[in-house]
């Protein structure tokens, strides 16, 4: 099974462009080959998608990779460096590469994991997306389904 | 005693959301204690306001990403009630069912993730995995239950879709029920782990008191989650009652400079919600295997110490596993009908009070007579505590420093006195930030 994560804050202006991919996916019945699913802040439930059944995981999500805006990036969880400033491992904090880590050193098979990560635009108590990236959304939709799709 | 002392916890660790404790000593004599709440309003009550009542439930459930059933759940039930909708016994109880999955995925989240860091002398749960791989990965185990136990009542396990004004837009099958009354039975070696584990270590936990008003919702038949009145009980054991539809005045939301929030109070000048005060509000509805965790750890009520507050978290993950095996044993005799959903009578204004993992949350909302809401309240429990942390501050700081603890005693006591309350201040942003390896 392959399976499609979507994480972010439905209420946080962009943050959200995770959740609403996945969103569209499931609305539009774009998900007859995987799963896809709305992990919200819950980033630990990653884990229980963490078996040797699991053939990939790709997770769609909000990250600031110092780029402009609406760009995006495709890449694994070990060609990065998190550096955002943690406060402990919370819900709150939802640092999916320290799961990812976490689920390494207790035995979990990591299957193979892709993240799309799209540059941010407004952080804000809003609830809908900047304008750039709401105009982009197809463009991630079929980069999203091509990255579950594509083999590794 | 050090004479001199100044502490400044700036987003305290392994809470949900952004909190700061201050502490200020000058000559031995305290020049200030502060719990800090920096975070921005949100705004929901104005998000809510032109959307259709089937709407509004999907957008409040987004306030929280730890309690999206519980404010599903207060939202639904506030529209049903500014709506005139009775639901089924069937619906009241399936809703019982989901709640109680809520109840124990937060509790264990919070018990293993963290608190157990501190009371095992741990920055966090990562310096745990060598020396206790075996309870992080149980906790893991039993959080996955408890995903999937949300999910058959809820169609996923975060921001509910299934419950809906009037009824659910879908149910399990029969099959499916079986299963989850299979996995919570099953669940029974790691609550034992679990509570032998918590026992191993509650001596850790501060011998702190003082006399509390708690604040829980509380009716004649249940263990109260999402029926019944809004009551207290005082320190001396007396219990008073009022209906949701007055929790504005036993609320008495108001503003202080030291807080983004508001803060509330009703008889005296705070009150506790949350596990602890559900549990001094009604400890006699408590299944009969959860009251035995509690004599396990000699928790009965009143009890005035925060600090249990973690126990009783534990107590209650026990008692939503049995009530609910409880609850699908007489589904599965009944038999599940698939109900239409009631349709509203009347449109006008309605609350409702659900207790959530962290305590009594009200919704309010208001129709026009096309369905559109045109006001919406909503206090949350965290909001509820911040008084009452302030004033357990205040007397807590001074006994410790009477005890002679040194700076960094003094920090961590502090601040597990605020996880103690297991706040959600709010669910800021989620986004990753990176950079990308040469």
């Amino acid at each position: 099974m392959r399976y499609l994560l979507g994480l972010g804050n439905y209420t946080m202006g962009d943050d959200s462009i995770g959740l609403r991919i996945v969103e569209h996916i499931i609305q539009e019945n774009l998900d007859r080959d995987f799963r896809a699913i709305d992990l919200s802040a819950n980033a630990m439930n990653l884990l229980f998608y963490c078996a040797e059944e699991t053939e990939k995981i790709v997770i769609v999500d909000a990250v600031d990779m110092g780029i402009s805006p609406g760009e995006f990036r495709i890449f694994s969880p070990e060609d990065v460096d998190s550096f955002k400033p943690s406060t402990g491992m919370t819900t709150h904090e939802s640092d999916i590469l320290k799961v990812i880590q976490l689920g390494k050193k207790l035995g979990y098979t990591i299957p193979p994991i892709r993240i799309l990560g799209i540059q941010p635009g407004t952080m804000a108590s809003v609830m809908e997306l900047s304008p750039l990236l709401q105009s982009r959304m197809k463009e991630y939709i079929s980069t999203t389904l091509s990255a579950v799709i594509e083999t590794e | 005693m050090s004479k001199n002392i100044s502490i400044n916890v700036h987003h305290l660790t392994r809470v949900e959301g952004h909190g700061n404790i201050i502490a200020d000593v000058t000559n031995g004599t305290i020049d200030r204690i502060e719990w800090q709440v920096p975070e921005a309003p949100r705004f929901f009550e104005a998000m809510v306001r032109g959307r259709h009542y089937t709407e509004v439930a999907r957008i409040t459930s987004r306030i929280c990403g730890i309690c999206s059933v519980g404010h599903t759940l207060a939202s639904v039930q506030a529209t049903e009630a500014a709506l005139g909708i009775e639901v089924s016994p069937q619906t009241q109880k399936l809703r019982d069912i989901l709640m109680h999955a809520e109840n124990f995925d937060s509790h264990i989240l919070h018990l293993y993730f963290l608190v157990a860091p501190d009371l095992l002398g741990a920055p966090s749960v990562f310096p745990l995995v060598p020396t206790h791989g075996e309870a992080v990965i149980r906790a893991l185990r039993m959080k996955k239950v408890g995903a999937d136990w949300a999910s058959l009542f809820a169609g996923r396990s975060t921001h509910p879709t299934r419950p809906v004004p009037g009824g659910f837009s879908e149910y399990p099958t029969m099959e499916e029920l079986r299963k989850l009354r299979a996995d919570l039975q099953g669940l029974n070696p790691d609550l034992e782990a679990t509570v032998n584990i918590v026992l191993s270590v509650a001596g850790n936990l501060p011998a702190f008191e003082r006399p509390t008003e708690y604040m829980a919702l509380s009716n004649d038949e249940d263990y109260a989650f999402l029926r019944g009145f809004v009551q207290t009980v005082m320190p001396d054991g007396t219990k008073e009652r009022w209906p949701v539809s007055e929790y504005r005045r036993i609320t008495n939301e108001y503003v202080h400079p030291r807080s983004t929030a508001k803060y509330t109070k009703n008889k005296m000048d705070s009150y506790m919600a949350g596990a602890l005060a559900r549990f001094n509000n009604n400890y006699d509805q408590l299944h009969p295997k959860a009251k035995q965790i509690a004599d396990a750890f000699g928790l009965k009520p009143v009890n005035c110490n925060p600090f249990m507050n973690n126990v009783a978290q534990l107590v209650e993950a026990a008692h939503s596993v049995f009530e609910s095996i409880r609850l699908l044993d007489e589904i599965l005799e009944e038999g599940l009908r698939i109900e239409e959903l009631v349709q509203p009578t009347r449109f006008g204004q309605g609350a409702s009070a659900v207790e959530v993992p962290r305590g009594i949350l009200f919704h309010d909302y208001t129709y026009d007579d096309q369905g559109m809401c045109t006001a919406g309240n909503c206090i949350i429990p965290t909001n509820q505590n911040h008084a009452n942390i302030q004033l357990d501050l205040e007397k807590f700081f001074p006994e410790l420093l009477q005890a002679g603890k040194s700076e960094k005693e003094l920090e961590l006591a502090m601040e597990m006195l605020v996880r103690a309350y297991d706040p959600c201040i709010s669910c800021s942003t989620h986004y990753l930030k990176v950079r990308f390896k040469d």
